[in-house]
């Protein structure tokens, strides 16, 4: 099969995590037998789109280049039917992007379309996190639209007065989000899609309302960039690591300062690090140990005796939990998102009530308390990332029903 | 014989580093790039993006001491580099930039545009008016918008497909 990829965001080295799921699924499928290939958008002015180098890939990319104000809907648009139809696929992936892609699925709409979504980018239109006030916020653009545009410029207001061009403005802009019209456009374009692949239940809740069908896909761990470790040994003091974007509020550093203050009255065993700048404010208990890259965070795991995620939005995925259970370390997690289905509860991992800090702090406690539980639940993590969500694994289970799906035309 | 032209690029906070050194890349691909960066900074971060390392003694971007940006600064004069970049806009790295004796001077910002910064602000000043101009008006003309035309829910419950979603996978 002749597979087409749109992608308004893709850089590589990967910039997120929708890049290193667009990467791994398109070498997989290309094994598998099928021709791919993939076109990006490309902003010279800026470096948040289409930061790729052709010549370096393992597969086919083509940089389509829409420097700064020429990023308009019509213009992108075109622009992508044109260079897609001169491949001539038999199906085309969107994938991630954010206000623009309605207009691109219309563009395609001659091909079958599976439509990916990687965050909450359809429901919200402030932040592709759908978080608010600290919490997971009840609106969708869908079904509460005045909500959420009032909201949405509430947010990106400051942005627009001054001129910032980031990704997700500059999107809203050139869509015309802010329009009434969009939702329409926003709905056609999802009537018109073959298939829609989302990582988590939530996601599909959302969207399965107005799509024909959904494919929950989760995404995968690289197992030999992050391999089983050896536990440090318990006699040390241990270190609780919590990875990722650990400075983005919604990821809940403050829970988890939180529960360690409340740990930290009864034992001093153990030292948190976190992946946020060095100038946070440190204790004798935390410390922010600034941006690591992949290779860096895979050693930092051999030093960590627990991973915690104290995630305070609906992850789409968790890939971070992911990663800690391939390198064989138990995860303690908020039951939240994609993170309640890559952690097993009791097996792999601890799940704690989100935004509870004595329940967090709890949950590290008993595996402090008992080495021989971690390492357990480590071992366990660890056959459980290589067993199921391995790359391979991920694409050759989920995607050929996908593929049936968009072959039969949505028939299927 | 002509000598390579140099960039020196001063470290920021996390990813955008990286990125910059990309950017940087792209856009000089002759060019010896000289990745300027505090000791803690991961080296495997700059594989392939940087010609050469220079380890500062101190993050700059974190300031502390006078006598400690002054030892930046001789650091980045002695490079003699031609063409200068900080990261993101502010007063203490202008002035940075501007004692670092490079004919050229650049500030990346947040989102990737690319700001000269001449010694003389005047130009500089006159730009980000301009585009504060220009980013009211837009915002006001969005925000007549969403307040006075509002969304029409048309085609009502009809809206969302009836037919059962049919979900794979584990959830």
């Amino acid at each position: 099969m002749r597979i087409a990829f749109v992608d308004l965001m893709f850089s590589w080295p990967p910039l997120g995590g929708a890049d290193v799921d667009l990467f791994h699924v398109v070498c997989e499928l290309r094994r598998m037998g099928h021709e791919t290939h993939v076109f990006v958008a490309h902003d010279p002015d800026g470096w948040d789109r289409g930061m790729v180098s052709p010549d370096t890939m393992p597969f086919p990319v083509t940089r389509l280049d829409f420097p700064g104000i020429a990023l308009d809907a019509p213009r992108c648009a075109a622009a992508f039917r044109d260079a897609v139809d001169a491949w001539r696929p038999d199906a085309v992936f969107v994938c991630d992007g954010f206000f623009l892609k309605p207009r691109i699925i219309l563009a395609l709409s001659h091909y079958p379309i599976a439509l990916r979504y990687y965050a909450y980018e359809m429901a919200c239109h402030r932040d592709i996190l759908r978080f608010k006030d600290g919490a997971p916020c009840p609106n969708a653009y869908l079904e509460t639209p005045e909500v959420c545009r009032r909201c949405a410029l509430e947010s990106l207001g400051p942005r627009i007065r001054r001129g910032a061009a980031d990704a997700w403005t500059r999107e809203y802009l050139a869509a015309r989000a802010y329009a009434p019209e969009y939702r329409a456009t926003l709905l056609e374009s999802l009537r018109r899609v073959c298939a829609t692949v989302v990582s988590n239940g939530t996601m599909k809740a959302l969207v399965a309302p107005y799509c024909p069908e959904v494919f929950v896909i989760p995404g995968g761990v690289d197992v030999a960039a992050f391999s089983a470790m050896p536990m440090p040994p318990a006699d040390n003091r241990r270190v609780i690591l919590m990875p990722g974007r650990a400075e983005d509020p919604a990821k809940g550093a403050a829970l988890l300062c939180e529960a360690g203050a409340m740990l930290w009255e009864r034992r001093q065993d153990f030292q948190i690090l976190a992946t946020m700048p060095e100038d946070a404010p440190k204790t004798p208990w935390f410390r922010p140990i600034g941006w690591k890259t992949r290779k860096a965070l895979a050693a930092l795991y051999a030093e960590a005796s627990i991973c915690a995620i104290p995630s305070l939005w609906e992850e789409p995925f968790g890939l971070v939990a992911l990663e800690a259970m391939a390198c064989g370390r138990p995860v303690c997690a908020a039951r939240t998102g994609g993170l309640v289905d890559i952690v097993v509860d009791g097996e792999t991992g601890l799940l704690f009530d989100r935004g509870d800090a004595a329940d967090l702090a709890r949950c590290l406690a008993r595996l402090l308390d008992d080495p021989e539980l971690a390492a357990r639940m480590g071992a366990a993590g660890r056959r459980r990332a290589a067993s199921e969500y391995a790359w391979d694994r991920v694409v050759a289970q989920h995607y050929p029903p996908v593929l049936a799906r968009l072959q039969s035309g949505g028939e299927h | 014989m002509s000598r390579t032209f140099r960039i020196g690029a001063l470290y920021s906070r996390g990813p955008h580093f990286p990125r910059v050194l990309q950017k940087l890349r792209e856009q000089h691909p002759g060019a010896q790039i000289t990745a300027i960066i505090p000791p803690e900074y991961p080296r495997d971060a700059l594989e392939g993006l940087a010609d050469a390392v220079v380890v500062t003694g101190q993050n700059a971007q974190m300031g502390g001491h006078w006598k400690t940006a002054f030892a930046v600064l001789a650091q980045i004069r002695a490079g003699k580099y031609d063409h200068f970049v900080v990261m993101f806009d502010s007063l203490k790295l202008r002035l940075l930039a501007a004692g670092s004796g490079a004919a050229s001077r650049f500030c990346h910002s947040v989102d990737g545009r690319i700001i000269p910064l001449s010694r003389n602000p005047l130009p500089a000043l006159l730009r980000a008016c301009a585009r504060s101009v220009r980013g009211h008006i837009v915002y006001a003309y969005i925000r007549w918008v969403v307040y006075h035309r509002p969304v029409e829910k048309s085609q009502g419950a009809g809206e969302k497909k009836e037919n059962v979603v049919k979900g794979i996978g584990r959830i």
